[in-house]
Order: structure tokens, then C-alpha cells, then sequence
């Protein structure tokens, strides 16, 4: 079981120079392994915040069935990618127009100040960067400029994913014996995480369609049918509806687990791209899901103008 | 190991009419409800009146009710005639013609395809064997318990349920009703929220999908209509009065077999009142011999005369759910709203070219 833990985080490791471009035709030795990993938390400190190695020692307890490892808790993302995945200075506000002496905060955002000015973050992508098409660059930009009108975080639409799991609000993972499912706080959102390929979803959705398979202690996920119409952030990036996902999920301490998402959209991107990050248990011993509902939050804001007496807005 | 020894040991015990030995159970010798379910069903909740505390029906009785219902499918479903003989528009005021709350003149919702016993014929569900005329089954006569008078007192006090009374117009200026003035005063599934009833979980039209996780110490139950990942906490404690939902608070715990669920701090909607502290609602899921669970639930509501009881099978499937995203597409809060705003406006021209022609 020990090995286990040890194979997967290598692999890990070497996903993640992979990412960085250090890819290695053969399986590295101990010593290598160590070397590498030392350069990767190294690089990781500079670049990537995020060690991808599990705690010495450790082994993933078994869950529910006794042979994959136990990915039930209450997890949620400790970063700035809610706000914008890539790495970015901060901003004076999440949307912002041009000042005489550079740019402000929007109308739109004014008010809020402070609290919705832009933490700064070296990214949680690869190379800090997306490799958008030229296009698909300026639609981002568009995006952020009007982000209060077509954010659909905003709306309180279905976040999609990679979204939904590093939303600043927790998520629940399910894991029985013969299913799973994860149930998102933020407009109550769900996945049921197929471990069997139905084939080609009927239709594109928010969330999309879910395959699992466990690859040693790591869940993979393959997203595939979602609509064109969630983002990535609050900062304007966004997809299109030929994107697919993939994900991993791998357990790297009893309260921790490693996140990482592989986008594949030949329209939006000139290459598959991959993000990283810790996803962290909530350890408060009352740790749960409450009440998000958040549609009748939004009801002023998209319906307001369409009451019989609008109010001041 | 032991545990399961111990389930064996259990076999000559009975529960729903299933073998404990028979049905399936995780690790720890639970009964193991995990998976999907379809809860359909041509069974209605309320019995019709004329068949009193008759709890069953005869095999006859449903064979004649069954193929009543699905020749009504049917014919819903048929192509229409193309030499059909083509209705008139109607002509003039819907006023003029009469036409008012009855109901008569909508066109219906939505085609049958859409509906669960429109694509599919769904069936009549048995209980140990019987046929079940009803899914209440307390009060003895199947029906709904009288209003108490503090649900009177409430009632009175909550906000109407607005039927169209005359399309084309805006009749709501002429009484002082309020029907279209804000969102919030649609339904709380017109608002794309919650269908109307959260707990008990209730058959309806469509969408009518459960999943179940289960694990040491929760049980999830996805309910496809408004994806409504409702989290059970398995040996735990409700939560502060003031943390308060329209699906409430649930807490589980095992009975023998049958996990019992109780349901409270439930958030009121379609009334000024936050909270409806009294409500407490009891759900009862036992294996049932096909694999199935029986679903059972009681609710003790102050708002009636004595609690009620109901309950129903679910049944396994293999279909899968579909995601539900209502709020994304709702077009029809705007559409409501803004075309309640073009009749009113309509109405007030009329009034004044009335008042100018006087």
C-alpha cells in the first residue's frame, strides 16, 4: 500500500513536469525521483503553488467497498482561481474602465471597493498563461470588461466544470461502495460521477457529462457535453462548447487532495492546457453543506427592471 | 465478516416482505439503498372520494384503469388528423366570451412526450402484494386530514394562489390583486427553486429520478426535479432553529432495516412567515422484496387536524438522471412580467380613451 502512495505521488510529480514541459520517456530512479522532486517543489514555490507530493508515509485509508481510497469530506480550494485562474497583479476592481491616469473600478462595481478588487496569484495554470487563439483572447477581454452583464456566477447559474470546484464556497464528495456523487454548495449544484461510459450525452448541459475510472489511488474524471455558456473565472475566461475535461483527483494526506484539470478546446486554445491545485478539507468538526439557493438571490437583478413598481437601481 | 455472519443469522426475519438475508447491504450490514431509482406511477396521492377506506384495488379494477390511462396516452401521443376540422380563433374579449378561472380554455402545459407516463407507460404500484388506491393511507379514507384552525388562521394570512382569470387583459387592475407585480409572487417552481412540496418526496409529472449514496454516516438523495442534492446526516443533531430551508434539515438514524429520516426547520415560501417551526416531517425507507425500497412518510403539520401518512415503492432503474437546469432558461419569469406590463399598459390606455370618449 506504502508503494502505492509513493508510485502515485511520483507520477504525479511527473505529471506536473510534464506540465512544465520536463517530460521523461523513462521512469525516473529513487534518486532521480528525489532530485526531481526537490526541483518541482522548487519551481513549484517560484511558479505553481501547489506540491503535488503526498505525505511520507502516508496512505490513502480505503473508503467505502475497500479498494479505491476514501475521497468522502467536505472539501473546498484556499486561492485566488475563483477569481482568475491565471497569474495576474492585483486589480482595482474584478471589473474595471479606463481613468484619466489609468484604469478604475466600473460603474457597475464601484461601490463594492475593496472587496471587489482582485487578490493577486501566480496562477493556477501551467505556465501561468492560456494559450488562447487570438479571437478567443479579445472575447475574454470583452468578458471582463462587461463581467457584471454575462458572468454566470454572477446569474447564479450552474458553474460547470472545472469551475464549480474552486468556487469559494465548499463541496461535498459522496462516495459509496458502487457510486459517487459530488453536490456543490454554490446554487446547489451537482455531478453524478458515472463509472460506467453511457456513451455520448443526449445533450450538452451546465455540469456535462461525467465518466470516472480510478487509475491506482487517483479518480479520473471525463467531462465531456457542456454547453459553451459557464467560464472559467471571474475574469473573463472562457470555452467553448467542444471542450472536454479531464480530471484527477488524488488523495495526498488525511486532509488534503490534489486537483488537476487537462482542457482540450481546439476552438478556443492553440493547445490542451492543464491547471493544478490543492483542494483542502474543511475541518471544522461541524464541516457541511448548507442552503445556497442562491436563485432568488438574482430575482432584482434580472427581473427588478420587469416589476409592476421597479425599484431605484 | 462478522457482520455479515450476523445478517445471515438474521434470515427468518421479514422486512417488507423481503428475506433480511436477500437484499443487499454494504460493509457494516446495513441495508445497502445505493443506486437509482424512478419512483412513476399512475397511483394517485389523494383516493377519489367515492371509494372511501377502500385502501385496495382488485386486479380487474386496475386492469380496466390501466388501459384507460394509457388509451389517453395514447391518443395524446397519435399524430393529429391533418383533415381535422380547424377550430375558429375566437373572436372579441376573452370578458366577452365568458371565459374566467374555470380552466377550460388553457391548451394544457406541455405535449405528453415530455411527461413520465407519456413517453413511457408507467403502471399502478403494489404494496405486499396489493394494489393501493392511494398513496395516503392515513387517514383511513386515503385523503388529505381537515385544516386545523390555526392552518386556517394561517392560510388567511398567506399569499392567494392566482389562477389566469381573463387572457388578453390585465383583470388584476380591475379586483386590486397583485398577481404579476414581482417575481417572488410566482410559484416557487414558476421561480425555478424548488417544484411546490420539497419533503415528502412526492411522484410527479416528470423528472422523476433518484439517486442514492450511501455511506457510514450520510446518506445523499439526488432528486432530479431542480437538482436537489438533499444530504441526509446520519447521527446527528438538527441544526439551530434559525437555519432555516425550503428543504429543512434532515438527520438519519437505523431501525432495524429501515433508516428513518426527520425533517424540520423548514423556511416558508408563498407567505411572509420565515420559518414553520412546528413542521416535522418522518421518512421511513425499508428494503423492499424486489430490490426496491418502500418509501414511507408521515408529516405532522399544525396546520391540519391530525399528521398524515403516505407511501409508495421506489423502484430501481437503469436510466440515468439528466441534469435539470431551470433557472438558466427561464425565460418565462421575463416573458411573464413584461407581458403582464404590455397588458396593463393596454388597460390604461382603454381607461382613458373610455374616460375621453364620456
Amino acid at each position: 500500500m506504502r508503494a502505492l502512495a509513493r508510485t502515485t505521488s511520483a507520477s504525479a510529480v511527473e505529471k506536473q513536469l510534464q506540465a512544465f514541459g520536463f517530460a521523461s520517456a523513462h521512469p525516473p530512479a529513487r534518486s532521480q525521483r528525489r532530485f526531481l522532486r526537490r526541483s518541482l517543489l522548487a519551481i513549484s514555490g517560484l511558479l505553481f503553488a501547489v506540491a503535488a507530493v503526498a505525505d511520507e508515509g502516508w496512505t490513502a485509508p480505503r473508503g467505502p467497498g475497500g479498494v479505491h481510497p476514501d475521497l468522502n469530506g467536505v472539501w473546498q480550494a484556499v486561492n485566488e482561481a475563483h477569481w482568475d485562474i491565471e497569474r495576474h497583479v492585483a486589480r482595482a476592481s474584478v471589473q474595471l474602465r479606463e481613468g484619466p491616469m489609468g484604469p478604475v473600478p466600473a460603474i457597475a462595481t464601484l461601490r463594492m471597493g475593496a472587496t471587489l478588487a482582485v487578490p493577486p496569484s501566480l496562477g493556477v495554470v501551467a505556465g501561468g498563461k492560456l494559450p488562447y487563439r487570438p479571437e478567443a483572447l479579445a472575447k475574454r477581454d470583452a468578458n471582463r470588461a462587461r463581467w457584471s452583464e454575462l458572468d454566470p456566477e454572477v446569474k447564479c447559474y450552474l458553474p460547470g466544470i472545472p469551475r464549480a470546484n474552486y468556487l469559494p464556497q465548499p463541496f461535498q464528495i459522496f462516495q459509496g461502495a458502487s457510486n459517487i456523487e459530488f453536490v456543490y454548495q454554490f446554487a446547489g449544484a451537482n455531478r453524478n460521477i458515472l463509472m460506467h461510459d453511457p456513451g455520448p450525452a443526449p445533450a450538452d448541459s451546465w455540469m456535462g457529462q461525467s465518466v470516472a475510472s480510478w487509475q491506482g489511488d487517483t479518480l479520473v474524471i471525463d467531462v465531456t457535453a457542456q454547453n459553451a455558456d459557464t467560464w472559467f473565472d471571474r475574469a473573463g475566461n472562457h470555452h467553448s462548447a467542444a471542450m472536454t475535461v479531464v480530471e484527477r483527483f488524488t488523495p495526498m494526506g488525511p486532509n488534503h487532495l490534489h486537483y488537476e484539470a487537462t482542457i482540450d478546446d481546439a476552438e478556443t486554445f492553440t493547445r490542451p492546457w492543464t491547471m493544478a491545485m490543492p483542494l483542502y478539507r474543511r475541518m471544522e468538526p461541524n464541516a457541511m453543506l448548507l442552503d445556497f439557493k442562491c436563485v432568488e438571490f438574482v430575482e432584482e437583478l434580472l427581473y427588478g427592471e420587469l416589476r409592476r413598481h421597479p425599484l431605484p437601481r | 465478516m462478522e457482520l455479515r455472519s450476523l445478517g445471515a443469522l438474521a434470515a427468518l426475519l421479514t422486512v417488507g416482505g423481503a428475506l433480511a438475508a436477500d437484499i443487499p447491504r454494504t460493509e457494516d450490514g446495513k441495508p445497502d439503498f445505493s443506486g437509482t431509482y424512478d419512483i412513476t406511477t399512475l397511483t394517485p396521492f389523494s383516493r377519489a372520494p367515492e371509494l372511501g377506506e377502500r385502501r385496495t384495488f382488485t386486479a380487474e379494477e386496475v386492469a380496466e384503469r390501466r388501459q384507460r390511462a394509457h388509451s389517453q396516452l395514447e391518443q395524446a401521443a397519435a399524430p393529429l388528423d391533418p383533415d381535422r376540422e380547424v377550430l375558429a380563433a375566437p373572436e372579441g374579449q376573452a370578458r366577452d366570451r365568458g371565459v374566467d378561472v374555470s380552466g377550460d380554455f388553457t391548451p394544457g402545459s406541455y405535449d405528453f412526450h415530455w411527461f413520465d407516463c407519456g413517453g413511457i407507460y408507467c403502471d399502478f404500484y403494489q404494496v405486499d402484494g396489493e394494489y393501493r388506491t392511494s398513496i395516503l393511507i392515513d387517514p383511513p379514507n386515503g385523503r388529505m386530514p381537515p385544516q386545523s384552525e390555526a392552518g386556517k388562521a394561517r392560510q388567511a394570512t398567506l399569499r392567494p394562489y392566482y389562477k389566469p382569470k381573463y387572457p388578453g387583459e390585465a383583470w388584476w387592475l380591475a379586483d386590486g390583486s397583485d398577481p404579476y407585480d414581482n417575481p417572488e409572487g410566482q410559484s416557487i417552481g414558476d421561480r425555478c427553486i424548488y417544484m411546490s412540496i420539497t419533503v415528502p418526496m412526492r411522484p410527479v409529472v416528470y423528472n422523476n429520478i433518484k439517486t442514492i449514496v450511501q455511506t457510514d454516516d450520510h446518506v445523499l438523495i439526488m432528486v432530479e426535479w431542480m437538482h436537489w442534492p438533499r444530504v441526509i446526516r446520519l447521527g446527528s443533531e438538527h441544526l439551530p432553529e434559525e437555519m432555516t430551508s425550503y428543504g429543512g434539515d434532515s438527520i438519519g438514524w437505523w431501525e432495524g432495516d429501515t433508516l428513518v429520516v426527520e425533517t424540520t426547520n423548514f423556511k416558508d415560501y408563498m407567505s411572509p412567515h420565515p420559518a414553520r417551526p412546528d413542521l416535522r416531517i418522518i421518512e421511513r425507507f425499508s428494503p423492499n422484496a424486489d430490490g426496491g425500497l418502500l418509501y414511507n412518510f408521515t408529516v405532522h403539520d399544525p396546520d391540519y387536524t391530525m399528521p398524515y401518512t403516505g407511501e409508495y415503492p421506489w423502484t430501481r432503474t437503469d436510466k440515468l438522471m439528466y441534469e435539470y437546469a431551470c433557472h438558466e432558461g427561464n425565460y418565462s419569469m421575463a416573458n411573464t412580467l413584461r407581458g403582464a406590463r404590455v397588458l396593463e399598459r393596454k388597460w390604461m390606455e382603454q381607461q382613458s380613451a373610455a374616460e375621453g370618449t364620456e
